[in-house]
């Protein structure tokens, strides 16, 4: 892309951030913005380059589509509510301002997407076989024995920031991010940068992965599976509607 | 008043006789260990260094872990289960655990928040 038009798009990214991002996130990115404060789960500072939701390898920077996807989508029972109200175009933007606060982006290349092999069927057999690797990969020390983000460890789990992390409860869904059973694949493959959550790419392999992830979808009644469209349940964090709602009727306002 | 008096020095020789039974048959408190392990990362592979550890049966071991791991994710652990030995060591964010080694023999090490990684040995000698 010519300068001209990179310099172009980061202009554009700053108008889009100023009006929809910078209200939690913060001017500089440092994710302290004036509706920070009113949020459980705090805003991600955007200077450290650190990105859970990744489909590449852990340490790796994200890539664009993994920020868009983000964006599309919005972290579920956080305030980072769906930006879906922004055009392609402004998406493309703000991605591109974005990248300016870290100088990760100036000096790394995001490596390759993980690849998500095809799913096995969903048997009785694939489920037991998830429910073993749970208890090989000890994931009950921080999710719990029954998945519901109870473990041992949990409540004293924190992020780089020293901010606490709440661990998921596997039985309801959609999670944060996983809203599809790839998406867990991705999130067990990659693991969740900044977080105890580590990748196990190294540790499983694709088809135990997939076990665990069956095994793991298993354990969410379908009451308590939602669709994207109904994205709040109790205890969900709805502040993040109210602080863009109040932020987009005091820029209209000017 | 007398009664009073009584009362406390019988306390008194009560409490001498538990903390008497709490020594070791020289009289002396138990001896002391320090140790500080740091989890590093070699080309990929995480250990704490050293991944093998001494003490001497009856001691008090004090361990102090440092986790210098760069990379994700930002906890490991240390855990010594026949001792009741279980710390998340978050990084550059140094933990220290404090438990008696009352029996000898070889014990296992490990990170008990992640699939078996991070092998190590406790070694407790006889005197």
């Amino acid at each position: 892309m010519p300068a001209q038009d990179s310099t172009t798009l980061v202009r554009e990214g700053k108008r889009v951030y100023l009006a929809n991002c910078a209200v939690c996130h913060g001017e500089s990115g440092d994710g302290e913005g004036p509706g920070a404060a009113q949020l459980a789960v705090k805003p991600r500072d955007l200077r450290t380059g650190t990105f859970k939701f990744r489909s590449t390898p852990s340490g790796s920077l994200p890539r664009n589509e993994d920020l868009e996807a983000t964006l599309v989508h919005g972290v579920r029972g956080t305030g980072m509510v769906s930006q879906r109200h922004l055009s392609q175009a402004e998406r493309q933007a703000v991605i591109a301002y974005l990248k300016t606060f870290s100088d990760r982006f100036a000096t790394e290349q995001p490596q390759a997407s993980v690849q998500v092999s095809a799913p096995p069927p969903l048997t009785s057999a694939v489920i037991a076989r998830g429910r073993r690797i749970y208890e090989k990969a000890q994931c009950a020390e921080c999710h719990g024995e029954g998945g519901r983000g109870d473990g041992p460890s949990a409540p004293t789990m924190k992020d780089d920031r020293g901010l606490p992390i709440a661990v998921p409860d596997f039985t309801r869904w959609p999670l944060k991010r996983a809203y599809e059973p790839q998406a867990l694949f991705m999130t067990i493959a990659t693991g969740l940068s900044g977080t105890p959550m580590p990748s196990y790419s190294d540790a499983l392999e694709p088809d135990e992965i997939w076990a665990l992830v069956r095994y793991l979808e298993s354990l969410a009644p379908p009451h308590h599976r939602r669709s994207l469209g109904q994205q709040l349940m109790p205890g969900d964090e709805t502040i993040g509607h109210k602080i863009e709602e109040d932020a987009r009727r005091a820029s209209k306002s000017q | 008043m007398r009664k009073m008096f009584s009362r406390r020095m019988t306390a008194i020789a009560v409490v001498s006789l538990l903390v008497a039974s709490a020594l070791p048959a020289s009289g002396q408190a138990p001896a002391e260990r320090d140790i500080t392990v740091v989890n590093i990362e070699f080309e990929g592979t995480k250990v704490w260094v050293p991944a093998i550890i001494v003490a001497k049966k009856g001691e008090k071991v004090r361990v102090k872990m440092i986790n210098k791991v760069k990379s994700d994710p930002n906890v490991h652990g240390f855990a010594i289960p026949d001792f009741n030995v279980k710390v998340d060591v978050y990084r550059d964010k140094p933990e220290t655990v404090e438990f008696t080694a009352d029996k000898a023999g070889l014990f296992r090490i490990w990170c008990h928040l992640h699939p078996a990684h991070l092998p190590g040995q406790l070694l407790v000698l006889e005197k």
